[in-house]
């Protein structure tokens, strides 16, 4: 068998698939097969992997009616015949080297999962950023070289990346696990992720940044549209992930706290007309937290400002009004910033003129007034 | 027989102990028993209690299952054998060390009901603070003499009196089964049935204030908070009932200066409490219409903002409309501008549409305002650092710091 399966699903991607194309082709690695799974696009998306395909035999393409982001996915998972597998973003670029390097250490360490890091690649301005969340440095530090579990990082879960192409599967253990993308979601990265960094064994780290993730303004997870509501669902999955996996007590107060937070987040970055749908999506499920046993108690472990966005979704009537009493929040606590630094200033100030320094060079100042 | 009895309730003191039942060792009067009555300690405060009594045998030891300071003090009174009760706190000291001799001195001769002494109070550092408590609010003596009960004035900081027992057994005098505010309630009902009172210009107590984090911090559970505003009614029950009317208005003051404080003002709890114990027209607050009138429209407004169907938002207008504010000089400004918004708005959404608009628009100038002040004093600071004054004493501060430094 090939020893990756690299799957990549496309969807109206006709700019920037090209050079994503060009990135696996011409790994060192080059036992691999290709897997293109055409998600109903309609630009030239299909046109350019059939170009590829053409050229290249290791390409094989599928076309689907368009499901999303998750079934593409699942359906190229499902066809990945390698020993390894690496889930590829059609508008993202991946280092040469990346698979022979996170082959070799995933063959020497018997690992079912390697993990990686990304650099940002800010489109607009033409620059590379590193971020912690992509480089992950907190717990390559932790880790070193050692092999871990999810058991030994307790710590750093939620300071890993969720993304599937900062990491290297082995396919037959992603295929025990079970593991699959939500489909008819996004954010669904969440949700595989956990699932298979909860059934993984033996995961190596391989500290390099393997990986451009590409920002431009109108990928669906910044587009700020309707399915930014998804992240309400998501997060109601990864909760059910950790209680799959008996890690719900251990979690709770830091999960509550997470999904209000996400959550309200992504809702200030949905597009204006999108809001009062979202508004009402979260205020539907909200509510029915206050009925869900597994919330029992869970307002008294939120922290306060996550406790004022909840009551002011359940208690407030409209997006509208929502709207105006987070406003009320942050300048109330915009109010309360400036107090404290008023009253610094006005220590300082005072500090200053009961100083010695000031005092003795009165006279000074007297005689410059004089002139 | 001894002829004072000193209670302690105790629950979980093991911190303080030590310096609690040493002031009582130093007290120059010696015939006293003290009875220490654990609450049900969880910490090691028994063992500690224990230490002591092996060491001094005045000293005795009353365990019950946790019940709360006031069936802990009752306990202590039920088991006294002295002519005369003092209290005194596990985290508290007693400070004059003559105070108590002076005291039962004074109960003597005059076979008095209830002798007074004074209260400060300690810092941090468990220091006495000299000029707190000495006003009238805390009845402080400065020579020996006599008051009359009505002359303490609001019935607080009991454990700086002593108390003849067959006095509080006659009238079944005890502490009210209250998680708050039991202190006033027993007070008061000395109060109304003693006359004459020996005063002494001694610091008996010592409070300590910080123990605990502070009184303030307590009242927060909801039932706190119920017994809290239920003494209150108690209080002004025993005062109003036995002639001691102009003291209860006056405790009715320090009720609403508690209700009206920035703390207590977004507690719509409290307002819930407090208007299930005595009613939305409570007669209470006659002479304190304006304090009462401005607390129920603070609150009614918070109210609002959480209200979902229009049948109580017509309730809440109707209690505004009936409400007459003319007169009110509490209720001015943005406060007036927003009943002023409820009585004009017909329904709940337009109502909290325009009290939102209304809130976000004095919220916007205030941070203006704000910004501009802090601009200011950063130009202020930042002239006197440039300034040539400044400059030329640069020698000097460098000079200061390095030896200080060294």
């Amino acid at each position: 068998m090939v020893k990756v399966s690299v799957v990549i699903p496309v969807y109206n991607v006709e700019d920037f698939l090209g050079e994503c194309l060009d990135s696996i082709i011409n790994q060192t690695l080059n036992d691999i097969e290709i897997i293109c799974v055409n998600d109903g696009s309609k630009d030239k998306s299909l046109e350019i992997l059939n170009e590829y395909a053409n050229k290249d035999n290791r390409i094989t393409v599928i076309s689907q009616k368009n499901g999303g982001h998750a079934a593409a996915t699942n359906r190229g998972m499902e066809l990945a015949k390698g020993k390894y597998l690496y889930l590829m973003d059609s508008d993202d670029i991946l280092d040469l080297t990346a698979l022979e390097k996170t082959y070799n250490l995933a063959e020497e360490k018997n690992a079912d999962l390697v993990i990686f890091q990304a650099i940002n690649y800010y489109m607009d301005k033409d620059e590379y950023v590193k971020a912690e969340n992509y480089s992950m440095n907190e717990l390559a530090d932790y880790v070193g070289d050692k092999i871990f579990n999810y058991k030994d990082i307790k710590d750093f879960l939620f300071k890993i990346a969720v993304t599937p192409w900062s990491k290297l599967y082995n396919n037959e253990f992603v295929k025990k696990s079970g593991a699959k993308f939500p489909e008819g979601l996004i954010f669904d990265d969440n949700v595989f992720f956990f699932e298979v960094l909860f059934n993984a064994e033996r995961i190596a780290f391989y500290r390099e940044h393997l990986f451009k993730r590409r920002w431009y303004s109108s990928s669906s997870t910044t587009a700020g549209d309707k399915r930014f509501a998804d992240t309400i669902e998501i997060n109601n999955l990864i909760i059910k992930v950790f209680i799959k996996y008996g890690l719900f007590d251990e979690f709770k107060e830091f999960l509550f706290n997470r999904k209000i937070k996400i959550v309200y987040m992504r809702f200030k970055k949905v597009k204006d007309e999108f809001k009062p749908y979202f508004y009402d999506k979260m205020k539907e499920d909200f509510e029915s937290m206050l009925n869900d046993e597994i919330y029992d108690g869970f307002l008294d472990s939120l922290s306060f400002k996550n406790r004022t966005i909840f009551e002011n979704v359940i208690n407030s009537s409209s997006c509208e009004e929502f709207l105006s009493s987070m406003e009320v929040f942050d300048l109330k606590n915009k109010i309360n910033s400036l107090m404290d630094e008023n009253k610094y200033l006005k220590k300082l100030n005072k500090e200053l003129l009961d100083s010695n320094s000031w005092k003795i060079t009165k006279p000074l100042r007297k005689i410059r007034n004089r002139k | 027989m001894v002829s004072i009895s000193v209670i302690m309730p105790v629950y979980n003191a093991s911190e303080f102990l030590d310096m609690s039942i040493n002031s009582l060792i130093r007290q120059s009067f010696n015939d006293l028993e003290l009875i220490c009555v654990d609450d049900g300690s969880t910490d090691n405060s028994l063992e500690i209690l224990d230490k002591f009594s092996k060491k001094y045998d005045f000293i005795r030891i009353i365990k019950q299952e946790n019940s709360g300071s006031g069936k802990a003090r009752n306990n202590g009174i039920d088991n006294a054998s002295g002519d005369y009760i003092a209290f005194l706190d596990a985290d508290d000291v007693f400070v004059d060390k003559d105070a108590l001799k002076v005291m039962y001195k004074l109960a003597i001769e005059n076979d008095a009901d209830m002798v007074c002494g004074n209260l400060k109070r300690l810092n941090e550092k468990r220091e006495i603070i000299e000029d707190m408590y000495k006003n009238k609010n805390y009845a402080y003596f400065e020579k020996y003499g006599f008051i009359s009960p009505k002359d303490y004035g609001v019935p607080w900081a009991f454990y700086k009196n002593i108390f003849k027992r067959s006095f509080l057994n006659e009238y079944n005098i005890r502490f009210p089964d209250l998680k708050r505010g039991q202190d006033p309630v027993f007070l008061a009902n000395v109060l109304i049935h003693t006359d004459k009172i020996p005063v002494a210009p001694v610091t008996l107590y010592g409070y300590n204030f910080h123990a605990g984090g502070g009184p303030n911090l307590k009242v927060n559970t909801y039932n706190k908070k119920k017994d809290h505003i239920t003494h209150f009614k108690q209080t002004f029950d025993i005062l109003d009932n036995n002639g001691f009317e102009s003291v209860s208005e006056r405790y009715k003051k320090n009720f609403f200066d508690f209700l009206n404080s920035s703390r207590n003002l977004n507690d719509l709890e409290l307002y819930d409490i407090l208007i299930d114990i005595f009613g939305f027209n409570s007669k209470y607050f006659e002479n304190y219409n304006n304090e009462f009138t401005y607390f129920k429209v603070y609150h009614l407004l918070n109210l609002l903002l959480v209200l979902k169907s229009d049948e109580s938002f017509d309730e809440i207008k109707d209690k505004f409309l009936s409400m007459d504010i003319s007169s009110n000089n509490l209720i001015k400004n943005d406060l007036k501008e927003k009943y002023d918004i409820v009585c004009k708005s017909s329904n709940l959404i337009d109502c909290k549409s325009s009290l939102y608009s209304f809130e976000l628009n004095r919220l916007k100038n205030e941070n203006i305002k704000l910004i501009n002040k802090c601009n200011k004093l950063k130009r202020l600071n930042n002239e006197l650092l440039n300034s040539s004054s400044w400059k030329i004493t640069k020698p000097l501060r460098s000079f200061k710091k390095f030896f200080k430094k060294n």
